[in-house]
């Protein structure tokens, strides 16, 4: 069973076609990685699949479940991470994660195990909204992770940090892999994405170019590193424009 | 059920949580209501102190007393408006009454017990026995702590409970869309009906906040107010009638230009404030800003508090709730419709 399943997937937004038929096969465990230039579609791809945007044609699977007929389903089975998330700024990070706890019914116990899973034990009593960058987006993980969930949506997650917090969070998405929960992650970083990914799709104008394990592509257009991949596929599709 | 009502309960403690320790919050609830009072009573204060005061009269004694009216009338000094009975006359109004036996019997001028009350009661005794030099004046205090003043206090009250209402939901939800909080919600078990119950219930913690700070202040003023329960009902079409357009104009607003809302809250809320009878009576004013004054939702709310409140009248505090009730249902209801966390 795929975690994750669409097929000719279509959203617009007036006459603008932000998904253009995109078609992906996530398998359930593996980290898979959403690459594309601003306005490619990655964040709308994300916002479909959690059940926030209702898409106009195609059909689309998460859990082996139905988009848009099992979405209390899906939502219960699965955390996300939006882009640049600020969380309650005024309540502590024990609360902002115990709130999500109460949100999906989780127990005050499996809060602690995640902020022991996280690492941030020591920032518990801290207002979210005094943290670091780093410090945030590992709180928002850790709300991701509440409810036990069997997927977890990453949109951008590194954006903006520094290097050491953005290797301090690869760690982390390599131990939630290593527990067998499907990360479906999209990323303007393509080292991140190379050392992270299982698989990695690339999109342009909601339409996927390019998809397969890191290596393989490399190996393919004879590059050194996934960026020369990518700049490559992506500047054969702009030439093509 | 009950996961709904642990997610609603969840979702109003994170909420109030988070905006009762900002300082922009507090502001709005504690000391703009605060702000509002002393304004309200001091404009209040130096309106009665800078013209005639108005001088309500029953006069039982006809010609004689008629007389003794035209005297006091033709002094200048105050404005006097007969009346039949003591119901018609405004709480807290200085008023005569002139005994069928005058002037064997003694004038009775009833005065509220404050300095302007005083001072209204002196002028009187004044102009009445000038005109009779027998003392033929017998003075006492109304037996109210109430003064023409409460009723501008009752008009920061109304401010305050439709302030924080379409602030309350356009703020809060402004602040959770920039910080992606709204957007973390929608893929969470929280349905969009959940959000909206614990938002209003958010928005009834600060009016009953505001509201209590008002009548706080005033108390300290010397200003005593007893509320009857009925007071709820015109307390909670506040609410609903605001918090609903705060709704509205929420959902009508474009995601990512979210900010557009406050703009218009804020557009639709100052000019209601200001053309309301918060402050300015709308018999004050010339037509057509009379009318205007009348059908403005904020003067309709005051007046139904004004008479649960002041003049401890119910039929009339209830029929100017019962000509808000039907928008209060619709605004809520469009407003309902409209905040949506998610388009699934």
């Amino acid at each position: 069973m795929f975690a994750i399943r669409t097929e000719n997937l279509k959203k617009r937004f007036g006459r603008f076609f932000a998904l253009n038929g995109v078609s992906i096969n996530v398998p359930m465990g593996k980290v898979y990685s959403l690459l594309g230039p601003n306005g490619a579609g990655k964040t709308t791809t994300v916002e479909v699949l959690n059940c926030i945007l209702k898409h106009d044609y195609g059909k689309v699977q998460v859990l082996g479940l139905e988009i848009p007929k099992d979405c209390k389903e899906i939502r219960k089975r699965t955390g996300v991470l939006p882009q640049e998330y600020n969380g309650f700024t005024d309540l502590t990070v024990k609360e902002n994660i115990e709130y999500f706890a109460k949100i999906y019914g989780d127990s005050k116990d499996h809060v602690k195990d995640i902020m022991r899973l996280i690492n941030i034990e020591d920032l518990k009593d801290k207002k979210f909204g005094k943290l670091s960058g780093g410090q945030k987006r590992k709180v928002g993980i850790a709300c991701a992770l509440v409810g036990n969930p069997e997927i977890i949506f990453l949109d951008e997650p590194t954006l903006g940090l520094d290097p050491l917090a953005r290797r301090n969070l690869w760690e982390i998405i390599k131990d939630l892999r290593k527990n067998g929960i499907t990360i479906f992650m999209t990323t303007h970083y393509m080292e991140e994405a190379e050392v992270l990914s299982d698989i990695v799709a690339i999109i342009d104008k909601g339409v996927i170019i390019e998809e397969g394990n890191p290596k393989d592509i490399i190996g393919k257009l004879k590059v050194g590193n996934l960026e020369e991949a990518y700049i490559t596929i992506i500047g054969d599709t702009s030439n093509e424009r | 059920m009950r996961d709904s009502l642990r997610r609603i309960v969840a979702t109003l403690v994170a909420i109030t949580k988070d905006n009762l320790s900002n300082r922009i919050t507090l502001f709005f609830i504690i000391f703009f209501p605060i702000i509002l009072t002393l304004v309200f009573a001091l404009v209040g204060y130096s309106f009665i102190n800078s013209t005639i005061p108005t001088v309500y009269v029953i006069n039982s004694a006809e010609r004689e007393g008629n007389k003794l009216i035209n005297y006091i009338n033709a002094s200048g000094l105050v404005n006097l408006i007969e009346v039949n009975n003591i119901s018609q006359i405004p709480i807290g109004q200085t008023y005569v009454i002139i005994p069928n036996g005058y002037p064997k019997d003694r004038v009775e001028i009833y005065y509220s017990n404050d300095i302007i009350g005083e001072k209204v009661f002196m002028l009187l005794k004044y102009i009445i026995n000038s005109y009779n030099s027998n003392n033929i004046v017998n003075g006492e205090t109304i037996s109210t702590s109430l003064n023409p003043i409460s009723s501008l206090i009752i008009g920061a009250i109304g401010i305050a409970v439709s302030a924080n209402a379409l602030f309350g939901i356009t703020g809060v939800t402004i602040g959770y869309e920039r910080d992606k909080v709204l957007l973390r919600l929608a893929s969470s078990p929280l349905r969009n009906i959940e959000y909206l119950i614990a938002i209003v219930l958010y928005q009834l913690i600060l009016a009953t906040i505001s509201v209590l700070v008002i009548l706080f202040s005033s108390y300290i003023m010397g200003l005593k107010m007893t509320i009857s329960p009925i007071f709820i009902i015109p307390f909670l079409e506040g609410l609903f009638f605001f918090g609903g357009l705060g709704g509205i104009i929420v959902g009508l607003t474009p995601r990512g230009k979210i900010f557009l809302a406050n703009v218009v809250s804020n557009a639709l809320f100052f000019p209601l404030m200001f053309f309301s009878n918060a402050v300015i009576p709308s018999s004050a004013l010339p037509y057509p800003f009379s009318i205007i004054i009348n059908f403005n939702p904020i003067s309709i709310i005051n007046d139904a508090f004004r008479y649960l409140i002041l003049y401890n009248n119910i039929n009339d505090g209830l029929l100017y709730s019962f000509e808000i009730l039907p928008f209060s249902i619709i605004f809520i209801a469009l407003g309902a419709k409209l905040v949506k966390l998610r388009e699934v």
